[in-house]
């Protein structure tokens, strides 16, 4: 039932981490625990918020320190000299987004980049709905600041 | 609404989440304030650019998948093992209880006999016939006294406990010799067995309603010639 998560939790995993290896070592324990721990998880909810929670659990459980962003941008959002424009906007985008404090990016990636609704946002991150809404109002207006200055920059 | 609320509401209706009534007074703002529409469309715009630039196609997952399930597969194999051991230990551990439960009832029967009847340790013992058969109505013994073979009579007797269980504690004597008879509730027919503890002799048997283990200090011939006497009465 989680199984088909993978790919998408590898993606968000790898935003997470950092790391091609440690992402890939995150979603396999957080599949296993789902599997392990189907029993606990509540009919009527969402599945898939179910594994995104145990996956920031597990993630910030194994002792790391909310941390700002490290070299988070997939290989494949990295520009060479002479890229097109599109691969510029990626990169731009991913730095922007790196230099967001962590709970502002992880709203952002869960509510923008992963599709979840504030709620689940809510139950993933077990914090109040209010709480992700002003945060997610924020995280876009810093957002947008930084792709504006940097942009400037460009100019 | 406001142009705080409007702010305040905006990841609710870029989620999709906000309700119908609400959202109608939502795009009335929007109609209205020219800076709050802008402002949304900046918002909508900021989205759509971070998934463009972070949803473009999903990596491979597919070796992590097969890791996982290899693992599961493992791990459920294990579960089934420990599963079968633990019945496995269950099974024997109440097959090896059953096996030494007569253990102790004849430990019991023959410490009781040795230290009650041959030691003859102080005991309040009932002496008195129609006593001796009240205690004994409770377990549907009708006759304590036809029990005893020939030349034996029923010297005296009491409640006591044998394995756990309460039981009837009868004495009979020719005045050199003492046999103890512990009655108690009886259930599955069982043949009459011949068992030793120390210098006691026991006998055991049961009926549908008895169960009986006869004890002495004398021999075994005398144990089991006693205790098919009392099987024929019981």
């Amino acid at each position: 039932m989680v199984m088909p998560e993978a790919p998408r939790l590898l993606r968000f995993a790898r935003r997470l981490t950092g790391e091609m290896h440690a992402a890939d070592d995150l979603v396999q324990e957080t599949l296993l625990k789902a599997w392990r721990n189907f029993r606990q998880f509540q009919e009527g909810t969402s599945a898939r918020a179910w594994c995104y929670r145990i996956m920031l659990n597990t993630f910030y459980g194994q002792g790391r320190k909310v941390r700002a962003m490290p070299a988070t941008v997939p290989l494949q959002d990295r520009v060479l000299v002479g890229a097109t424009s599109p691969g510029i906007e990626n990169v731009e985008i991913s730095q922007a987004l790196d230099a967001l404090p962590p709970e502002h990016r992880t709203v952002l990636l869960l509510g923008v980049v992963e599709g979840f609704t504030c709620r689940e946002v809510a139950e993933i991150l077990s914090v109040p709905i209010g709480t992700v809404m002003s945060r997610l109002s924020r995280a876009r207006q810093s957002l947008r600041e930084k792709l504006t200055q940097s942009e400037k920059v460009i100019r | 609404m406001n142009c705080k609320d409007i702010e305040e509401l905006a990841p609710l209706y870029l989620s999709g989440e906000m309700e119908e009534d609400r959202k109608v007074l939502f795009h009335t703002h929007l109609a209205e304030c020219r800076s709050c529409a802008v402002k949304m469309e900046q918002h909508r715009a900021m989205d759509a650019r971070l998934r463009k630039a972070l949803c473009a196609g999903l990596p491979d997952a597919g070796a992590l998948e097969r890791s996982v399930s290899r693992q599961i597969v493992r791990e459920r194999s294990r579960r089934w093992m420990l599963a079968m051991a633990a019945a496995a230990l269950l099974i024997a551990a109440v097959l090896g209880y059953r096996m030494l439960r007569p253990e102790k009832l004849y430990r019991d029967a023959a410490l009781d006999h040795r230290q009650e009847v041959v030691e003859h340790q102080p005991r309040h013992w009932r002496t008195d016939l129609v006593e001796i058969e009240k205690l004994a109505a409770r377990y549907e013994l009708a006759d304590v006294t036809a029990l005893a073979p020939e030349g034996y009579r029923l010297e005296h007797a009491k409640m006591c406990g044998i394995d756990g269980q309460p039981a009837l504690h009868l004495v009979y004597t020719n005045g050199a010799r003492e046999f103890s008879v512990f009655v108690r509730q009886g259930g599955d027919l069982e043949p009459l067995s011949a068992h030793s503890v120390g210098a006691e002799h026991l006998a055991r048997f049961r009926t549908a309603r008895h169960e009986a283990v006869i004890v002495t200090d004398g021999s075994r011939g005398e144990c089991l010639q006693f205790a098919r006497m009392a099987a024929a009465v019981l």
